[in-house]
């Protein structure tokens, strides 16, 4: 192959385009100035979104890759650059984002010393990565970086960390970007269907055939692995109900006949109440994560849990599943799909319908038609306005709960939330990552006004950008969730959950950003609908009241037979 | 008995496995047996198998393991 003499940090530009990088998010510092010098080159082939903190950056790139199905890129300089990536790689890695994080590191021959801005970014990443790297010498950037490409979208999708030493960005070497040479070696990355694997898929199909009961749970492998449409094949195909986790909402069109609602702590109450009178429980690519399950002792007692995911790891880890099946979830569902048999479940999907009208009539419609603004009416404006494709993206807390119980996921829109960690301040910059990987996309950000100030500074970058990013602010001047939380179950002691607030108007406005704020549920659609339709970047603040809490709700250490209403 | 590569980060990534499962590893052996490859070999006692058996799943996303068994007291 041919090569070409550079300096490290061009031959890292290099990987970043070798690998169909077109977009990278980053903060400038010292020991990352060689690549920043040579980004000043690369910037017609490179689109560097400049924001205003290292962990805005790395939230970006995980909005880009959740929402594009892209390995999201982000930069920073060593020392405090590099460790205010860290909330944002363990992020990725509880929800399976794949990303590759560049960190500068201090010279090679300065290693270890305590130098200015060294922070030892492999060994404090270590648990929160699927791998990482420090590179000392320039001739490793090539095969180094295919491989963190490689790793971090490979089988389950996770972020990978590669520290470059100063030394290796300003050595010069001879590029050749050999990737196939350079992945060879990483056998234990990726799934192969092996011996056996079509008989198990068969055992599968054979319970669910003969199953009464059945009951699909979507995780977000299904939307990983691009299985989306093999999972409606397979629901309709075998006319079983199909429920999504938080991450997997999207997996099934929300209007499809067979979708059944969200599964967890702040589900709906039919797939919870389903999951508890199951008699087969297919689980395709979820992690039975507690939110999910409630108490794992009282766990869908009459089923018979298949579960199918593409991480060894996940099997046994919180519930014990009758059959653990490691695949690919796009590849279990395909070859499922050709072995199910339509069956009549007709009083099974009337349990659905009876708790999804109980639901309606009780939490939902009460909600929707308050004479205060609720964040129920918001989202629910938010489904009712727009004409493009929209991406939802949220913040975390009652925000996020809200927007993933009352938004319309029809289509292919796409959405991305902070679940695992549960990461407060990943909204704002995730819808701007969102956005800057899918400009032709309404991307519609539900936040909270706790979350919204964790980096609000990204105000900085929209301006910088001019992302037009469509930002919900639900203000109700407390950090709700933990509000709510409070009132149920510490005896109403508000401790530290008041917020004093800025005045967001005057806010956006220093940003240039167009704002409107509304107080009435009378105000609502006018607003989103002056929202959708501005050529720009808009705030659309919310002023909510203060007591609103996020119903049905099952209490923490409770099983999914204890959910509580008020 | 797992085979890797013979690289830092393996090790460490191992080791913080058991650390996170606060299992004492008696003994981690690291021996060459071909060019960029490595096997492993690990001891550790635990009186909960299944613990075990979860960290040698999560090892399988390191490294490729050959062989874990377990001696019953």
């Amino acid at each position: 192959m041919e090569t070409r003499r550079m300096t490290g940090a061009e031959a890292l530009l290099n990987t970043f385009l070798d690998e169909g990088i077109d977009t990278i998010f980053g903060y400038p510092g010292g020991a990352i100035m060689p690549v920043y010098d040579k980004l000043y080159d690369y910037t017609e082939r490179l689109n560097h979104i400049l924001v205003r903190h290292e962990q805005g950056a790395i939230h970006a790139a995980e909005g880009y890759a959740r929402t594009t199905g892209k390995v999201g890129v982000c930069l920073a300089t060593a020392g405090p650059g590099a460790t205010n990536f860290v909330t944002g790689i363990a992020d990725a890695m509880m929800d399976s984002t794949p990303l590759v994080c560049v960190t500068a590191q201090v010279n090679a021959d300065k290693l270890g010393t305590n130098f200015f801005q060294e922070a030892d970014m492999i060994g404090i990443t270590i648990p929160i990565t699927k791998w990482s790297y420090q590179i000392a010498s320039a001739d490793e950037i090539p095969s180094i970086m295919a491989q963190a490409f490689h790793i971090a979208k490979s089988g389950r999708p996770g972020p990978v960390l590669v520290s470059i030493t100063r030394t290796a960005q300003v050595q010069e070497m001879d590029y050749c970007y050999n990737r196939e040479e350079a992945v060879a070696s990483l056998d234990f990355c990726g799934f192969n269907k092996g011996e056996g694997y079509d008989a198990k898929v068969d055992e599968i199909a054979q319970l669910l055939n003969n199953a009464k009961q059945p009951l699909i749970i979507a995780g977000h492998g299904v939307i990983l692995s691009g299985g989306c449409k093999e999972l409606k094949e397979c629901a309709d195909k075998g006319n079983i109900p199909v429920a999504a986790t938080l991450l997997g909402l999207g997996a099934i069109d929300q209007n499809d006949s067979n979708y059944v609602g969200m599964v967890g702590m702040h589900g709906n109450v039919a797939p919870n109440v389903m999951t508890q009178n199951a008699d087969v429980l297919l689980a395709v690519g979820m992690r039975f994560s507690d939110r999910v399950t409630g108490e794992v002792r009282g766990y869908a007692p009459k089923a018979k849990i298949v579960h199918v995911d593409i991480d060894l790891a996940e099997f046994d880890k919180n519930i014990k599943a009758d059959i653990a099946f490691q695949s690919d979830a796009r590849m279990f569902l395909e070859t499922l799909c050709n072995k199910l048999e339509y069956r009549e479940r007709e009083s099974w999907f009337a349990l659905h319908k009876l708790k999804s009208s109980f639901e309606f009539e009780n939490v939902m419609k009460p909600q929707l038609e308050s004479s205060s603004l609720t964040m129920a009416q918001v989202v629910d404006a938010v489904n009712r306005n727009g004409n493009r494709r929209k991406i939802l993206v949220t913040d975390v807390g009652q925000n996020q709960m809200f927007a993933a119980r009352y938004a319309k996921l029809e289509g292919n829109m796409g959405w991305a939330t902070s679940g695992g960690l549960g990461t407060m301040g990943y909204g704002l910059p995730a819808a701007i990552g969102a956005k800057a990987g899918n400009p032709e996309c309404d991307v519609v950000l539900f936040s909270g006004d706790g979350g919204f100030q964790m980096n609000i500074q990204e105000f900085g970058t929209i301006l910088q950008s001019g992302l037009q990013v469509k930002m919900v602010l639900m203000n109700n001047s407390y950090l709700g969730m933990v509000r709510q939380w409070q009132e149920l179950f510490y005896d109403r002691r508000y401790s530290f959950t008041h917020l004093a607030n800025p005045d967001f108007q005057m806010l956006a406005a220093a940003y240039g950003i167009k704002s409107v704020k509304v107080t009435t549920p009378g105000e609502l659609d006018a607003a989103v609908k002056q929202m959708m339709e501005h050529e720009g970047p808009f705030l659309l603040e919310a002023a909510m009241i203060e007591q609103e809490n996020v119903f049905p709700m099952i209490p923490a250490g409770k099983t999914l037979n204890d959910i509580i209403f008020d | 008995m797992a085979e890797g590569k013979d690289r830092l980060d393996v090790l460490n990534r191992i080791s913080t496995l058991y650390l996170q499962k606060r299992i004492e590893v008696e003994s981690f052996e690291f021996s060459r047996t071909a060019p960029e490859q490595g096997e492993y070999r690990i001891t550790c006692w635990s009186d909960q198998k299944e613990v075990i058996d979860r960290i040698v799943n999560q090892m399988n996303n390191i490294v490729e393991i050959k062989r874990a068994y377990c001696v019953l007291a």
